[in-house]
């Protein structure tokens, strides 16, 4: 399948991927503003704002809304990350006009409706709750909070209840005028698409929105911690934990980004043969899975390791990662072959990453919103083919911390605590409940 | 010899063609030429259902150990060729199957027949890879069951709703099970079920025709068939009254399940039950997601979905409420949505857009050559014909307002469903 280019559009970057064999389109329209423009003690604010949209304008009813979305077998939501809000979804390609002109009224005459705030206050709050259920999930958000502990990264994109209830109809409508610009958007079609479609879309936006200009956000420094911190996240009558291990990681615009790559997907980027995956699960059944990953953002990226032993296996899991982790910094862990094969995985398996029109579009979105190179995709192989165990040898001090670890547990606390501290001898000990993560 | 069985022709742009082997082997073929890749699925006409008490969580113990060493190749190595393909792997065990599947660039397709070939035949079963494999999977229980509440209730669920059919137990096993299933076991599972005759291979990608078969007779034309077996399942007694159960969960607010027997995937009334199962609780407008989450503001989560089974299984409904609220409110809200659908016709407006949604959902399931080849090995195994797939959206677009009232006056009434309740631990 061909990769296309981002084309300028009247004032608008556009890109278009086209392949005809299913009468589906994907549609993707983002404004380049996220969840850090939201004011100090309003977090949820930008999503709020985003989620409105749906809630009833002039013309339609929220109820009016989703049965026409529902009509037209077209699914639309919208997305707020920390950079950006997206409107995105799919729909039947004949209906795509008619979807056009509902996005047209959502975009110039919703009415943020107050007890539609409330019930979508209410709502946020239930969804928040219920993250309590997800015991993976949680031991997740304590890492993100401790590791970004002052930044936006460490907040909830859907804020939590205090802030949450803090947010009026005014804010609402004051945040929408200011940031909702056709300024900078950003659209893109995928799947049985045409130009026509694309010029529709570019014509909708503009029609729909005024294009002053947005204020842009003061990046906020990043106080990473120090040391070995032991996070311990109490929940009662756990047989099982999951922990976190991890730091802050090169950007991937970092030139030695891709000899990073190889060298985390050898380690441990979640496929079977990776050491992380053989010491944990292979050679010792502590777990069902253990991978590593890198959660790469525009301002920090972090490395991290996850997996869930029993409670009697947990200590020499997180004491072994941490031991694996030292074998990586030291470059002692993985041979050459390891890292070939690494590479002649990532280099083979590039055809996954474009074998559908819906993720060639959602990789070009996510280059460009990540500051990578246009050609970033067209390349991906040669700068593969590239990465030579040498250089990365050299490098290695780069991709892993010596000494300042973040550790998050999420496990029963009488059964464990004690005996993590002894055994890991952490810097810092912290401990809450699993209670205070909504 | 091989021995074309049929072929299909869907649209402009889909073909597939199914062919059959003297040892029973099946194989379906869907080229699909914009991308150099393939799916390769081997779907195994066994789960939970061939279990019995005692070594219960044997089919998906042995997806596991299928991953382990054969005669020709040392452990680990089937992942090691593929991963360095570039293929991604995995599988999966139900209660009616177990497929396992690789996506692959083309270039490896003699590789993966000659891997998955050697292992239908070649597994080496050894006390020393089942303790190593037990300690996986009990571990993977506890991930799925055993620390997660939607585990909990979903396995509690099966086990009230079905007293005498296979169904009654998970497809993961009782841990006791899991703990004490012994090599002998799995010798003879191995033999009876991983054999040509109980197998149907599904390949979708940019292939020729001519050479993929001639590579699969190459690496599986000699394998020998096993004695197929058809035992006969115990029959559930039909239900007459309402089923219920109560938990107390480590969980932030209450939840419920329901689930109300329906007959097996091939029967008749299945493509109506989809369909109303999309009036109830497809996109946002659909009737209870919007009366639950909406209008009474009870819930955070409401679906709801038809369990496509070989044997009659279950139209299934969760609720997640929101802290202050019930169970037996989001019952009866469900009961009085139900009753409404019996009661009155159905607007032609709302019928039609369920239509839509769902011939929405039929396209989505056809996204990569991946997709195309579980959707196709689904119903090769569950419905017996591949072709299903296509037809059942067929079905869907005639069906009337009175055929869904009629189904759920027969299908959705309270004697015929199993309640799980679950509140928070106090």
């Amino acid at each position: 399948m061909q990769i296309p280019s981002f084309q300028k559009l009247d004032t608008f970057d556009t890109i278009m991927v086209s392949k005809r064999d299913r009468p589906v389109v994907k549609f993707v329209i983002m404004f380049p503003f996220g969840a850090e423009v939201d004011p100090h003690n309003q977090q949820g604010l930008t999503n709020i704002t985003g989620d409105m949209l749906l809630r009833g304008t002039k013309s339609l009813t929220r109820t009016e809304i989703e049965n026409k979305l529902d009509e037209l077998g077209a699914s639309l939501s919208i997305y707020t990350g920390f950079h950006s809000v997206s409107i995105e979804g799919q729909i039947l390609k004949r209906n795509f006009p008619e979807l056009l002109r509902i996005i047209q009224t959502i975009l110039s005459e919703s009415t943020f409706d107050e007890d539609e705030l409330e019930k979508l206050k209410n709502e946020i709050t239930s969804q928040l709750r219920h993250r309590l259920d997800d015991d993976q999930g949680l031991a997740k958000t304590a890492f993100n909070r401790e590791m970004f502990v002052g930044h936006t990264y460490a907040q909830e994109v859907m804020g939590n209840e205090k802030t949450l209830s803090s947010i009026t109809k005014e804010n609402v409508e004051t945040h929408f005028k200011t940031y909702f610009s056709s300024k900078q958007v950003l659209i893109g079609l995928s799947g049985d698409t045409s130009n026509a479609m694309l010029d529709l879309c570019v014509m909708t936006i503009k029609r729909s929105l005024p294009t002053n200009d947005i204020p842009q956000p003061n990046a906020a420094s990043m106080n990473f911690p120090k040391g070995k911190i032991l996070l311990f996240v109490d929940k009662p009558e756990r047989t099982q934990t999951h922990f976190f291990i991890g730091h802050p990681t090169m950007s991937m615009l970092d030139p030695h980004a891709f000899d990073f790559l190889v060298y985390q997907t050898a380690f441990s980027g979640g496929l079977f043969q990776a050491k992380y995956m053989q010491e944990i699960r292979v050679k010792r059944g502590w777990a069902y899975g253990a991978y590593g990953s890198v959660d790469y953002r525009k301002y920090a990226s972090t490395s991290y390791l996850y997996t869930f032993p029993k409670n009697v296996d947990t200590a020499d899991a997180i004491s072994t990662s941490l031991d694996l982790y030292a074998q990586a910094r030291e470059g002692t862990i993985l041979s050459t072959s390891d890292i070939e094969f690494a590479k002649h995985y990532l280099y083979r398996s590039f055809p996954f990453k474009i074998d559908t029109p819906g993720k060639i579009l959602s990789q070009k979105i996510h280059q460009k919103h990540l500051g990578l190179p246009e050609d970033y995709i067209e390349t991906y192989r040669h700068h593969i083919e590239a990465v030579q165990a040498d250089n990365i040898h050299n490098r290695i001090s780069d991709f892993f911390t010596k000494q300042d670890f973040l550790i998050s547990v999420l496990g029963s606390k009488d059964t464990l605590l004690d005996q993590l501290v002894e055994r890991l001898k952490p810097d810092q000990v912290k401990v809450i409940s699993f209670e205070e993560l909504i | 010899m091989i021995q074309k069985i049929n072929d299909f022709q869907f649209g402009t742009h889909y073909h597939l063609e199914k062919y059959k082997f003297d040892n029973g082997l099946q194989v379906i073929l869907f080229p699909d030429k914009s991308v150099p890749v393939f799916a390769y699925h081997t779907w195994f006409h066994v789960g939970s259902r061939n279990e019995r008490e005692g070594i219960t969580g044997i089919a998906h113990f042995f997806e596991h150990l299928m991953f382990k060493e054969t005669t020709n190749f040392k452990e680990g190595e089937f992942d090691r060729k593929l991963e360095e393909a570039g293929g991604k792997i995995n599988a999966a065990t139900y209660v009616d199957w177990t497929f396992y599947r690789q996506s692959l660039p083309i270039e490896s397709f003699d590789m993966i027949c000659e891997l998955e070939s050697d292992r239908m035949q070649n597994v080496i079963l050894s006390q020393k890879q089942l303790d190593s494999e037990r300690e996986v999977v009990a571990n993977e229980r506890r991930f799925r069951v055993d620390n997660n509440p939607t585990g909990v209730m979903y396995e509690e669920l099966y086990k009230l709703a079905f007293t005498s059919h296979p169904y009654h137990w998970p497809v993961i096993g009782w841990m006791k099970d899991i703990e004490s299933i012994n090599l002998e076991d799995c010798m003879t599972f191995y033999k009876q079920f991983y054999a040509p005759n109980y197998a149907t291979i599904v390949v979708v990608g940019d292939i020729d025709t001519q050479h993929t078969l001639q590579t699969i007779d190459r690496f599986y034309g000699k394998i020998p068939s096993s004695k197929s077996t058809h035992a006969q399942l115990p029959k559930e007694k039909e239900q007459t009254q309402q089923k219920e159960m109560h938990l107390e969960l480590e969980l932030s607010s209450p939840r419920v399940l329901l689930g109300y027997k329906v007959p097996q995937a091939t029967h008749r009334d299945l493509p109506t039950l989809e369909l109303l199962q999309s009036l109830l609780f497809q996109g946002r407008s659909s009737r209870l997601y919007r009366r639950l989450v909406h209008t009474d503001q009870i819930a955070t989560h409401a679906s709801g979905w038809v369990n496509h089974t070989k044997d009659p299984g279950l139209f299934i409904i969760d609720v997640a409420l929101k802290k202050d609220h019930q169970c037996e409110e989001a019952i009866a809200i469900i009961d009085d949505e139900l009753q409404k659908i019996v009661n009155t016709s159905i607007p032609k407006e709302e019928l039609q857009k369920c239509k839509t949604k769902v011939e929405t959902s039929f396209w989505e399931q056809l996204k990569t050559v991946d997709d195309k080849a579980q959707s196709v090995g689904f119903h090769e195994t569950v419905y017996g014909d591949y072709r299903m797939m296509f037809e059942e959206v067929h079905q869907i677009s005639s069906i009337t307002s009175e055929q869904i009232q009629s189904a759920c006056k027969t299908y959705l009434r309270p004697e015929n469903r199993t309640i799980i309740k679950a509140t928070p631990k106090r």
